[in-house]
């Protein structure tokens, strides 16, 4: 039978390794359950795939009577973005379109004059790039300038005239993955997940 | 005294610097330099940055601390504090680092302290390495070669493998980098786009996907199995040419620190040419650092 000391020393030797273990199992089972990217979660499953949280990108889609706008969605949501990046699970996608729901999308060319101190502030705006989306050479926030869409009204700005806020009938979130196509000529996209809500 | 005099003295005396560096305690070397990557690397979270830069100093300041449980663990607690609060934005190392310090702690509760975390240094490398494995055979994409041809083409840190072994000329690189930015762009409706490669793309990630697997698979193996096992025996060099082949490519620097710090601890105190091998290995690492491109070399 085992000494107290010696059942204490095997007990320190293992808490660490053990530690490791359970957390790389539970790991390896959230990537197969709810599609955690595998780079994340302390499963050391970085540089074993193409599906890392940068190569996840968020399309933001609002539905209304004229149909269809595409959106960045606020910098504020950052956090929600990067985390619905590396697990889209049901949960976190249907939670991130719910937070977009609950925004007013005012067209983009709208500008608020007065009051200027309420002019949204850089990290509540809504325009510009969706956060973190950068691949780490640099980024973008849009392909075609002249398409005017909306964006979502900072928390700051005086309220717009209605004319310009959009009636969301629905909203669409979609998570979509980049990788090489099996020939390896071109870059696709691979559909993740969506959810659209409706008010 | 003549230069030549001089040289040679100055010669002499790195030498026994040298030597000394060799002769210290192994586990004291492992706790300094894990210290060091504390300091550096911790994140950029003050809640981590601002205590860990004040343990630390203390730690380098009152050498007693380096061997007290209570300091391992109260490092220990900050750091799991870090993870827990990133838990999906932390990459690997960060949790590897946080098993080490608790590891650390647990060996100094046992009876022999520096027997305990040169086994903790070679279970926790093992197992990492085992997973880290599992995972490039359970991926889709990594035996075939896919995930390092698509690394080349969209990772900065590959640019220059890109560009020198696998062809891909720049202007093909900076076309690629748009037509990525055009589909991640919030406004995209397109789904696919055209990719610029090079004439030993496909090659030069074949030779990376089987390097890797292969030596991960004996680093795993050699630091798990038992150590009459003939592949025990190369451990430490397999380890070390990890570390040097890996981390000139893809510079995460914290995590070659840490794996040659618990590689020290789990290396016997005699055998002084792998220490000085570790030892080498973690300034090698650091001189990749240096943008030589931006030199122009």
């Amino acid at each position: 039978m085992l000494r107290c000391d010696q059942m204490r020393d095997r007990i320190n030797l293992a808490f660490a390794s053990l530690l490791l273990f359970g957390v790389a199992v539970v790991q390896i089972v959230r990537v197969h359950t709810t599609g955690q990217s595998a780079w994340k979660g302390g499963g050391f499953g970085m540089f074993a795939t193409s599906d890392s949280p940068d190569a996840r990108i968020l399309r933001c889609v609002l539905i209304g009577k004229d149909g269809e706008h595409r959106v960045p969605l606020p910098k504020k949501f950052s956090k929600a973005i990067m985390l619905t990046r590396t697990v889209p699970s049901e949960h976190n996608v249907t939670e991130l379109c719910r937070a977009a729901l609950a925004l007013e999308w005012v067209r983009e060319d709208y500008v608020a004059v007065e009051p200027l101190e309420s002019q949204p502030s850089k990290d509540d705006s809504g325009g510009g790039a969706m956060p973190g989306e950068a691949t780490g050479r640099s980024s973008t926030s849009r392909i075609d300038q002249a398409n005017l869409t909306y964006r979502a009204l900072g928390g700051k700005e005086p309220h717009p005239p209605a004319e310009l806020l959009l009636e969301v009938q629905k909203i669409r979130l979609e998570v979509w993955r980049i990788r090489l196509d099996s020939t390896g000529t071109r870059f696709e996209l691979v559909h993740l997940r969506s959810v659209t809500l409706a008010p | 005294m003549t230069l030549p005099e001089q040289l040679k003295a100055k010669f002499q005396g790195a030498k026994a610097l040298w030597n000394q560096a060799l002769d210290l305690d192994g586990m004291e070397v492992a706790a300094v330099l894990t210290l060091g990557l504390l300091l550096l690397h911790a994140g950029t979270f003050w809640y981590l940055t601002v205590p860990l830069t004040v343990i630390c100093i203390l730690g380098f300041a009152l050498r007693p601390l380096l061997l007290n449980s209570t300091y391992w663990l109260l490092l220990a607690a900050i750091a799991a504090y870090g993870n827990f609060r990133n838990w999906y934005s932390v990459d690997n190392h960060k949790f590897l680092t946080t098993y080490w310090c608790i590891g650390l702690h647990c060996s100094l509760l046992t009876r022999d302290p520096r027997a305990a975390a040169s086994l903790q240094g070679r279970l926790l490398i093992g197992l990492s390495f085992a997973f880290a494995c599992f995972w490039k055979f359970a991926a889709p994409d990594f035996l075939s070669g896919e995930f390092f041809k698509y690394q080349m083409l969209v990772d900065p840190r590959f640019d220059w493998l890109a560009s020198v072994v696998a062809g891909v000329p720049v202007a093909s690189a900076n076309v690629n980098d748009l037509r990525i930015l055009e589909l991640r762009a919030w406004d995209a409706t397109a789904i696919a786009a055209p990719v610029m490669g090079g004439p030993r793309l496909a090659l030069t990630a074949q030779v990376m996907t089987w390097w890797t697997i292969v030596i991960e698979l004996l680093i795993a193996t050699a630091f798990l199995a038992p150590a009459k096992f003939f592949l025990s025996r190369w451990k430490h060099p397999l380890l070390i040419a990890f570390v040097v082949t890996t981390y000139a490519v893809a510079n995460v620097v914290g995590f070659g620190w840490l794996l040659l710090a618990m590689g020290v601890a789990n290396c016997p105190q005699e055998n002084r040419r792998v220490r000085g091998g570790y030892f080498v290995s973690f300034v090698f690492i650091h001189a990749f650092l240096i943008p030589f491109r931006n030199l122009g070399v």
